[in-house]
């Protein structure tokens, strides 16, 4: 075990949100758009369209090994870095 | 790697593959001409299992995987000529029965499902519109709460099965300011007040399968409506895209098999100039590039459909298969022709028909240009 590290079960949904934050920055924000917050509109503002939802939930499912259903890739689930988040924090146990 | 088929998948190829041959392909020249769907041949397919092969087994369904109904497809077009009947049972299928299949209510799947399945209801989806193709969320039809239900308003286009159609799965916009967020779907049946089903539209092939336009006209539906959540439409048309666009063409590619069958053969049989034609390159390079546009063909569908059943995301995969094999389709098609010469041009020898037929594999389902535009995004372009 590497010292000084945080188990999954301690995982915070601030970290999971900065992950997700960082990825969606990097792959759809570019430099032309403000920095993205946790509770900027992604959908409303642009920032991601239907077909990269797809490539975040790919991300999720990657990155937190976790299963997005097809009936939980809605716009409610998505429309925030907070939200995306929450979806995450929600499917894995101990996520404080 | 193993690109072995089971012994049960090998067993329903052929079971299909016999069925297919001996029992839908009765009057086709006159059906096709006569523009004509045969109820006889959907409730044949019917009594085999294929409208089932989604549905759960607890709805009477044989909760297949998609790589065995890509075996039972594949089959189906090889042995079936029609390719108008594969093409409107893959339309209900996936645009129909698997929304309702993965999004439906316990109430919605058990009201459905079991007639969806048995061949009783015919199931069609309804996005396009007279202004809004391949940008289908710019729709234009509206969804308004009307006391717990809601009040469609709108017309749609380009619904396949429409004619023939029991049940509707249909998007409309329940906030138009938002776009594809603001889309939503409704399950709607044929006798739903101010639900109206316009004339056939006379196509260029496919044309034993009927299409239509479909009238929503101060249309009032209760809450059980509803397909999905409130704003899930883009949840909804996405996932039923991405089975059409991984499945709709293995007829095809069965299709794509009969051809170079049919094609080899002559190719040994007619002789001209002293030889058999095969014997001239011009026409055994046809007949290769032929059987290349097939292999890749199957690979993609397989591959596809192997990643769907292992829970991988196959939204590119679905796309570079519909992209890839509805071009193979159409060119074989097009050799196929050519091998025939003259006879190929004429009706009774059933190559020209399969031209016009394929046309359609690079328009529904979203055209060839929009399966590029997906795979790109995927690329990060």
């Amino acid at each position: 075990m590497i010292a000084g590290g945080r188990s999954r079960g301690e995982e915070r949904v601030t970290d999971i949100a900065a992950e997700i934050r960082q990825f969606i920055t990097t792959e759809f924000a570019g430099d032309a758009r403000p920095s993205v917050t946790d509770s900027t509109p992604l959908i409303d503002e642009g920032v991601i369209d239907s077909l990269g939802i797809f490539i975040v939930v790919d991300f999720l499912k990657d990155r937190f090994d976790i299963e997005v259903e097809p009936e939980e890739v809605t716009v409610d689930n998505f429309e925030t870095v907070g939200a995306i988040a929450g979806l995450v924090a929600a499917k894995r146990p101990g996520t404080d | 790697m193993d690109f072995s088929f089971s012994e049960e998948q090998v067993a329903l190829r052929e079971r299909v593959l016999a069925f297919a041959t001996a029992e839908l392909n009765d009057d086709l020249l006159r059906r096709d001409r006569d523009r004509e769907f045969s109820a006889e041949a959907w409730a044949r397919c019917a009594r085999l299992g294929l409208q089932a092969m989604p549905v759960p087994g607890e709805l009477g369904g044989g909760g297949c995987g998609a790589v065995t109904m890509a075996v039972a497809l594949e089959a189906l077009g090889q042995g079936c000529r029609d390719n108008g009947l594969a093409f409107g049972l893959g339309a209900h299928l996936w645009s129909c029965v698997m929304p309702l299949v993965t999004f439906g209510t316990a109430d919605q799947k058990r009201r459905y499902l079991p007639g969806l399945g048995d061949g009783s209801l015919v199931g069609v989806q309804a996005m396009s519109e007279p202004g809004s193709g391949s940008d289908a969320f710019a729709m234009a039809t509206t969804a308004t709460p009307d006391g717990d239900g809601y009040r469609l308003e709108g017309r749609k286009t380009f619904v396949t099965n429409g004619p023939v159609a029991d049940v509707f799965v249909v998007f409309a916009a329940t906030d138009p300011s938002r776009g594809f967020a603001g889309a939503s779907a409704f399950v709607l049946e044929r006798a739903t007040p101010g639900l109206e089903v316009g004339e056939p539209l006379e196509k260029m092939g496919l044309r034993t399968t009927p299409m239509s336009e479909l009238a929503l006209n101060d249309c009032r539906v209760g809450p059980e409506a509803l397909l999905g959540r409130v704003g899930a439409g883009m949840a909804v048309f996405t996932h039923s895209m991405d089975w059409e666009r991984s499945l709709i063409l293995a007829p095809a590619v069965g299709a794509m098999a009969r051809q170079l069958e049919r094609c080899t053969a002559r190719a040994r049989e007619r002789r001209q100039f002293g030889r058999p034609i095969g014997k001239f390159q011009a026409v055994a390079h046809r007949i290769v590039d032929m059987r290349l546009r097939l292999e890749t063909s199957r690979l993609l569908l397989y591959k596809v459909a192997w990643s769907r059943d292992a829970g991988h995301a196959t939204d590119a995969e679905s796309a570079l298969a519909k992209l890839h094999i509805s071009q193979a389709f159409l060119d074989s098609s097009l050799d196929a022709l050519s091998i025939f010469g003259g006879y190929g041009y004429l009706a009774d020898y059933e190559l020209e028909r399969d031209v016009r037929d394929a046309v359609a594999g690079r328009i529904y389902s979203g055209t060839s240009d929009i399966q590029r535009n997906i795979v790109a995004g995927r690329m990060r372009l």
